[in-house]
């Protein structure tokens, strides 16, 4: 449970009447628990990708499943979780009421999941913080809120897009260690997408290299470090190995793009 | 704290001269006899004190229930816009027509409908009243984050959850302001009503007073109408302030 | 000033087709509505009949509508230099702005209908009546407009004039007041649309000569043809004078430019 995979996906979108190819192909595995990365240019289509993952976009052509069921079943099920680039708390509700807000959605009375969200806030590392407004909170408080969010209706595969892009270095790694220890917690899948190297290689077990226009996977790196992560094996040669071929992919697409032009 | 206080005073001591100076000039004989001393217009709102607060009834009754229905049918129509995205241009675009014909072509045609009635009273306070409350409406429901409406969408909620959960408290801010418009709007539309021939109001009261000549009275029933559209706008303030916390701007959503 | 005028007059023009033609289309729905339905004349009279009254009063209707359109222009002229005084007076001094503006905004809440009976009383139920009370009406959208296009301009600007030994008239005429003309334009149109309608009201509670005054004579006499037709003249005028007022903003702005 928790399997995801995309069979040559495309999305081309009409922007005023003018076809633009958006992703051409794409085809991607996780197994079930596995953390996935997404990395590539601007623009080349990475949150296109997770929103079609989570049925909110149609694919133009080829096919996406989730445990074999089609991505709008899941959705219906709660089985996707979606950590959107900004926190996207609603601002007159508190952080608890935030985070109990998918289980007012599924409204099913199950005593064990009413626990559930005071338990989310205290993995998050947000205690004492229940009853504060969004607004009261710092970017990286917002962003652990909706991390707990979106996992309080225990979903099979989590995504993420760029959760952590505008914090600043020392949150963002306390933030890396967090999802990593609830990613181990929960063992749920997830598919996140960095416009950082160092973390894409630190959280995941398999990188997605993206290239631009049309957007396609240019290449996949397997990161054979063990778990858990720790800061320590960033200097571990299968660390720096990783970062070394990921950095090479993206910058060879830049070379390509500048002989294009 | 001392600028709070000059923000109250400085404006306050400002009324009071007016009245005062209007005052000398009405005991100095300067006044026009249609313009009555302050201290007369109060002495006839205490002495005539029973008449007009049984007029003020039937004014404050009729914008009541009359803002109420506006509240009412603006909301009811909102709803159905939001579940049926395709009704928001047609139901804009009749709102504007009937917005648009003059309120003294609307009077004689709901007197012809209903009478010099009671529900022609409401009827025509809630047209007056209805179209800034639905604008403020539409626009609200209009104005929800892109992507707090995806994350309703990945959570599968049902289009009544939307609106409930979402729409509707991110409306608020707009809400409140088409309410303020027409809370004002609401004590024009009973007066405009009571101006075609009613028994009882305010405006019925205003109007014999101006063919009668008692100047202070009419001044005294102004002034109630004045200081009832003011508060009406400043109450719905005060609750707005409640409602929505500091971080809640008319834009919505706080960044 | 041909050529300057020649996009106003253009725009007039496109404006008031585009108004012919929703009208066009909601008389014909309006006449197909009382013709299929067989909706008696005391109701909704039938757009033929109320184009009838219109052509067989057209001298009536027209001399009434000539004074409703003096009181209204007569009105906003007062207004504008009115509101024009009080927002640099407001803006020149601070202590003036603070005293006044807190009464202004509690004021504005009031409609000005709602106070036409003590309006009619003190100005006579001539046309001076109609012209205070389109004065009021405007004066609140025009002055606030107004205060806000004087206070536009940025800190930065107000002090590059002040490097440049600029005294507070000139800041005045050579950056604030430009600054503030799209402002007043908005208001005014704002103010525009509105401006004939209350002119209508304001007759119909005095009984000055006028549009308003028809519609209601009509009314009284259920005459109800006359009485659309007024309506459809009034209605059509305040579309016309927010139309001018939108291309006059075009012609000025497209200058200042
Ligand atoms: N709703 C839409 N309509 C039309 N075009 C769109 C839409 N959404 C995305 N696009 C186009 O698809 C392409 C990919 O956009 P997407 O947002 O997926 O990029 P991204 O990889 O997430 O970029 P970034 O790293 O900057 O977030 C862009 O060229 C964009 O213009
Ligand atoms: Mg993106």
């Amino acid at each position: 449970m928790g399997r995801l995979s995309i069979d040559r996906v495309s999305k081309v979108f009409d922007i005023d009447g003018r076809q633009v190819q958006a992703l051409k192909e794409i085809s991607l595995e996780l197994e079930d628990g596995q953390f996935g990365a997404l990395i590539g240019p601007s623009g080349c289509g990475k949150s296109t990708l997770l929103r079609m993952v989570a049925d909110i976009l149609p694919p133009t052509s080829g096919s996406i499943s989730i445990d074999g069921a089609h991505p709008s079943q899941a959705r219906k099920d709660h089985r996707i979780g979606f950590v959107f680039q900004d926190a996207t708390l609603l601002p007159w509700r508190t952080v608890l009421e935030n985070i109990r807000l998918p289980l007012e959605i599924v409204a099913e009375r199950d005593p064990d999941r009413e626990k559930l969200p005071r338990e989310l806030i205290e993995l998050v590392g947000l205690s004492g913080f229940e009853k504060a407004k969004p607004s009261q909170l710092s970017g990286g408080m917002q962003q652990r809120a909706a991390i707990a969010r979106s996992l309080v209706l225990s979903p099979r595969v989590l995504l993420l897009d760029e959760p952590f892009g505008a914090l600043d270095d020392i949150t963002r790694s306390r933030m890396n260690l967090e999802l990593l220890r609830i990613r181990a917690e929960t063992k749920i899948t997830a598919l996140m997408v960095t416009h950082s190297i160092q973390e894409a290689v630190f959280m995941a077990d398999r990188i997605f290299v993206l290239a631009a226009r049309p957007g396609r996977i240019a290449d996949v790196v397997e990161v054979g470090l063990d778990r858990p992560r720790s800061f320590a094996q960033m200097s571990d040669p299968a660390f720096t190995g990783a970062v070394d071929r990921v950095r090479q992919c993206l910058f060879d697409q830049q070379a390509m793009a500048a002989i294009d032009v | 704290m001392s600028s709070r206080i000059s923000n109250v005073a400085l404006p306050g001591s400002v009324f009071l001269l007016l009245t005062l100076a209007f005052e000398l000039a009405g005991l100095a004989g300067l006044l026009p006899p249609t313009i009555p001393r302050p201290v007369k217009v109060v002495e006839n709102m205490v002495g005539d004190g029973a008449v007009l607060w049984l007029h003020c009834r039937s004014t404050v009754l009729t914008a009541a229930c009359g803002y109420a229905m506006a509240i009412g049918a603006a909301f009811s129509a909102g709803f159905l816009v939001h579940q049926h995205k395709a009704l928001e241009t047609a139901a804009l675009t009749i709102g504007t027509v009937l917005n648009s014909i003059p309120i003294i072509a609307v009077a004689p045609i709901l007197i012809i409908w209903m009478g010099v009635s009671w529900p022609m009273r409401i009827t025509l306070t809630a047209f007056l009243c209805f179209f800034p409350i639905f604008v403020g409406m539409i626009q609200g429901l209009g104005a929800t984050e892109r992507n707090a409406g995806e994350l309703f969408l990945v959570l599968a909620a049902t289009p009544a959850q939307r609106f409930w959960k979402l729409a509707l408290p991110s409306a608020l801010p707009y809400i409140f302001l088409g309410l303020k418009i027409a809370a004002p709007l609401a004590v024009l539309g009973a007066l405009v009503a009571e101006w075609t021939g009613t028994e009882t109001g305010l405006g019925v009261l205003m109007i014999n007073a101006m063919f009668n000549f008692q100047m202070e009275r009419l001044w005294a029933s102004v002034l109630i109408v004045c200081i009832l559209s003011a508060g009406s706008y400043g109450a719905l303030s005060l609750i707005e302030r409640v409602v929505l916390t500091a971080d809640r701007t008319a834009d919505g959503i706080a960044p | 000033m041909n050529r300057a005028a020649a996009p106003a007059i253009a725009i007039v023009g496109r404006r008031m087709g585009a108004y012919g033609l929703v009208m066009a289309c909601l008389l014909a729905i309006w006449q197909a509505a009382v013709t299929v339905f067989q909706i008696p004349g005391y109701l909704m009279p039938a757009p033929a009949a109320v184009l009838a009254s219109l052509a067989d009063n057209a001298s009536l209707i027209g001399s009434d509508a000539v004074f409703t359109v003096f009181c209204t222009l007569a009105g906003m002229t007062v207004s504008i230099v009115a509101a024009m005084t009080l927002a640099v007076a407001f803006v020149l001094s601070g202590l003036l702005s603070r005293a006044l503006m807190p009464l202004i905004i509690v004021v504005r809440t009031i409609p000005v209908i709602a106070v036409a009976p003590l309006m009619i009383s003190v100005f006579g139920r001539e046309q001076w009546n109609s012209i205070a009370i389109v004065a009021l009406l405007s004066f609140f959208q025009i002055m606030l407009a107004a205060k806000k296009g004087l206070l536009s301009p940025s800190a930065n600007a107000i002090e590059m004039m002040h490097v440049y030994g600029a005294g507070m008239c000139q800041v005045l005429l050579k950056l604030r007041i430009p600054a503030a003309i799209p402002y007043i334009f908005t208001g005014l149109r704002i103010a525009s649309g509105s401006a004939i309608l209350c002119a209508m009201f304001a007759e119909w509670l005095s009984g000055a000569a006028g549009l308003g005054s028809l519609t209601l004579d009509a009314y009284s006499q259920q005459d109800f043809s006359l009485m659309w037709a007024t309506v459809l003249v009034g209605t059509t005028a305040a579309y016309l004078f927010f139309t001018l007022t939108v291309a006059a903003e075009g012609l000025v702005l497209d200058r200042t430019r």
